[in-house]
């Protein structure tokens, strides 16, 4: 506070001595340069015409060598002391006469005297010219001291210093009453403004004392306080408000963190975060305690490699070394102002072990089912075995019944007859013996004819027999070549699957249409899909059984891009919109002896040779279609 | 030092080369006409050539050849010197100067008196006779006397210097 008040006035002070000094000696220094000046110029002036003189006055003793003349005129400078020597040169420039103040002991006179003044040792050395009538008959030579200039200089310089400080006296003195008017109102202005710096109490006002400059900056101090009250008052409702605002928000947020805490601590599924440069664990919850088996300490002092296999990121290891599947879930994030990742844990195990249980049983299913699918097969075979069986019976019947139709006796009773009386000649003359020849020529003909016959029949039966074997081969060659892969025609493939059927379509009057004039030739397992397509015929034809118009199964072969598309459709019964739905599932049937693996293999064996089987139908009674979709070249399995 | 010692020695004996090559008292005294005659003023009627300023002579002519010498390519004020014989009044009344080397011309100084003409003579008697210079030898040196009162009648008026050097009469 009185630093302050110092330091003001101080200033204020300071400003106007500075100021005066400085015009003090400038015009102090000015003037003393001037008058220096005037005082050289006027010693110069004067002394120049004292030379003048004497020059005029000793021109004659000069012309009239009379060096005691020139010498009184010489000794008239002794009225003035400042001459400290004196001398006329003549002519050649030797000197003529001379004058020494009394104290001057051994002049020594310059030797080469030139016209004009110069300034040596402060001494004023001047040579004038003494010219008669117009011709330069000798010069003028003196030396003069500046005694009296310096002696004024100095006179000047104690006066100066005295008015100086004289006048900076004054100066300060009246600086000092003076600038009251101007500090004490900025005094009492900042001494004001401490006071409300120091209380915080902006009701504080000013008296306005005067209508200059100060008078508006005490007003304006004034319209800024109460403005500054006012925000004062609105800061600190703002600050209220702000403070219950930020409390309800930090509840708020410890609550919601609170509850973030809770959904990762109480969270079922193990869960930690772990730093993602060091790889340590930050945070692990309850649930991986429990299911790790390790302790949290553990746990914190370990990085995530620790706890799992380095072959395979979804084994983990237990605390006690047993190895668990799990599915992890990550998503990064900053915890603790580190980059971190948050890992949540499914441990999968369980539902491995069922996968693994389900595949097994599945296995076991389709094996299931390709018996099943073997069996119709081996129903087919055994069905059309029989029916050659048939025809190999009535071959068989018609053989016996041919051969017991034969002749033998009469060929008995000729040979006995012949036996009985060819011995004797005339018998070929009577009429019995005449009838022989023609008698064994008849039986010729009729053994011949038999003969025929029955050579046409065994062929027939070994050509059933043949066709027996044939099938035999067959359903032998499906039952033990499975699985393999290999370039199969589509049109081979069908008519093989239709031999295999041809019994039931033949004895049930149905017509089979190949609606393709190409073939199309792709990689597959031959076997799996003659099952496959002989499911199909036999579903087909099973639905026509009850249909009375006509029964028709039509095929066509497509080829679209890389695949192969066989269609099967026929004329019958149809599927209705719910069945279609579910006629792929495994169990479903509409026989009443069926077991409801036909179409559910079919379509697993489709799917397992990368295509697909899918069933169409626009309704009951409209006919079924049903469509194998097969790749042209078979996957790598 | 040394050679400020010696340098007056010097000087005087360069000094003393011209008079030991014979220089005539008559000669010195000629000489010092024509510097009476730059100390001197003539009165603004006297007759003017504004280009020669004439210098008789009176009487004898062989000093007449010393004062030749002596004068030949000299100047007063600008304006050069011309001698002439004086032997009449009339020859004195053209000249600026006259001087008279002896009092042989006496006669003249009379008749001349009052005409603005600077009389000087060469002998001890001149002032007393009426001339206006003197010029007297004492000892070795030349001096010379002003008689003031022949130049105010002549109106010729001589300079201060020139008569604080003169000899009191």
């Amino acid at each position: 506070m009185n630093h302050t008040k110092q330091t003001i006035q101080r200033k204020l002070t300071r400003v106007i001595l500075v100021v005066c000094t400085t015009c003090i000696l400038l015009v102090g220094v000015t003037f003393g340069m001037f008058h220096t000046q005037r005082m050289w110029n006027s010693m110069i002036g004067q002394t120049r015409s004292l030379c003048t003189m004497v020059a005029e006055n000793t021109k004659a003793a000069l012309e009239f060598e009379s060096p005691g003349d020139a010498r009184n005129t010489l000794n008239g400078l002794a009225a003035q002391d400042e001459f400290r020597e004196a001398a006329i040169y003549d002519k050649a420039g030797s000197v003529f006469a001379s004058y020494t103040r009394g104290d001057v002991k051994n002049p020594q006179w310059p030797a080469m005297p030139g016209d004009g003044h110069q300034l040596i040792d402060s001494d004023l050395v001047m040579f004038v010219p003494i010219l008669h009538d117009d011709a330069r008959v000798g010069t003028v030579y003196v030396r003069r001291e500046s005694k009296e200039i310096r002696e004024q200089l100095m006179l000047y310089l104690v006066l100066g210093t005295g008015v100086m400080s004289l006048a900076l006296a004054l100066a300060y003195f009246l600086a000092r009453k003076l600038q009251g008017p101007i500090t004490r109102p900025i005094l009492d202005l900042a001494r004001t403004a401490t006071a409300i710096a120091e209380t915080n109490d902006f009701s504080t006002r000013v008296m306005k004392r005067s209508d200059d400059e100060i008078g508006t900056l005490f007003e304006g101090f004034n319209t800024m306080l109460s403005e500054l009250q006012k925000r004062d008052c609105e800061l600190e409702q703002y600050r209220h408000e702000l403070e219950t605002r930020v409390e309800a928000r930090t509840n708020e947020l410890r609550i919601s963190e609170a509850r973030y805490r809770m959904l990762f601590e109480s969270n079922p599924l193990p869960m930690w975060v772990y730093d993602l440069e060091t790889r340590r664990f930050l945070a692990v919850n309850e649930s991986a305690v429990n299911h790790y088996g390790y302790s949290r300490q553990q746990f914190l002092s370990m990085t995530v490699a620790d706890a799992r296999s380095e072959e395979d990121a979804e084994t983990h290891y237990q605390c006690n070394g047993n190895a668990i599947f799990v599915e992890t879930l990550g998503h990064l994030l900053s915890f603790e102002n580190r980059p971190a990742r948050l890992v949540s844990v499914n441990d999968i195990t369980a539902r491995k072990k069922a996968e693994a249980a389900l595949k097994a049983a599945n296995d076991k299913l389709l094996d299931a089912s390709r018996r099943a699918g073997m069996a119709e097969v081996a129903t087919g075979v055994l069905h059309n075995v029989g029916n050659v069986l048939n025809s190999v019976n009535v071959a068989a019947t018609i053989i016996a019944e041919r051969t017991q139709g034969l002749r033998v006796e009469s060929l008995a009773r000729a040979a006995t007859l012949i036996s009985e009386k060819g011995c004797k000649p005339e018998f070929y003359n009577t009429d019995q013996g005449r009838a022989v020849p023609g008698f064994l020529k008849k039986l010729a003909d009729h053994f011949g004819a038999q003969r025929d016959f029955l050579n046409s029949e065994i062929q027939a039966l070994t050509r059933n027999v043949e066709h027996i074997k044939q099938i035999v081969a067959m359903q032998q060659s499906y039952a033990t070549t499975g699985g393999i892969l290999g370039p199969v025609d589509a049109r081979e493939l069908i008519a093989d699957s239709l031999k295999l059927v041809s019994a039931s379509f033949g004895r049930h009057n149905i017509e089979v249409v190949h609606d393709y004039e190409q073939s199309v030739t792709f990689q597959t397992d031959k076997h799996r899909v003659i099952q496959i397509l002989v499911n199909l015929f036999r579903n087909a034809a099973q639905a026509m059984r009850t249909v009375h118009h006509e029964k028709r199964i039509t095929i066509s072969i497509l080829r679209e891009d890389k695949r192969a598309r066989i269609c099967v459709s026929d004329t019958g019964s149809g599927i209705s919109q719910e069945h279609l739905t579910r006629i792929f599932n495994h169990g479903f049937t509409t026989k009443p002896d069926g077991h409801g693996f036909g179409l559910h293999s079919g379509a697993l064996a489709a799917k397992e040779l990368g295509g697909s089987l899918v069933a169409e139908s626009d309704g009951q009674g409209t006919g079924a279609r049903f469509i194998l979709e097969l790749p042209l070249k078979a996957p790598n399995t | 030092m040394l050679f400020l010692r010696i340098l007056p020695a010097f000087l005087l004996l360069l000094l003393a080369a011209p008079s030991a090559r014979a220089e005539t008292a008559e000669e010195l005294k000629a000489a010092f006409l024509v510097k009476f005659a730059s100390f001197a003023t003539w009165p603004a009627d006297a007759p003017q050539d504004g280009k020669i300023f004439i210098l008789g002579v009176a009487g004898s002519g062989e000093i007449a050849k010393d004062v030749e010498r002596a004068v030949e390519g000299a100047k007063v004020r600008g304006r050069a010197v011309v001698l002439r014989r004086v032997n009449s009044v009339t020859d004195a009344n053209e000249c600026h100067l006259v001087y008279f080397p002896t009092s042989m011309s006496a006669h003249l100084l009379g008749a001349v008196r009052s005409s603005p003409i600077l009389t000087v003579g060469g002998y001890n008697e001149f002032c007393e006779q009426g001339g206006m210079i003197g010029i007297k030898q004492i000892g070795t040196k030349l001096r010379f006397a002003i008689n003031k009162n022949a130049a105010r009648k002549a109106r010729i008026e001589l300079s201060a210097q020139l008569l604080k050097l003169a000899l009191a009469e």
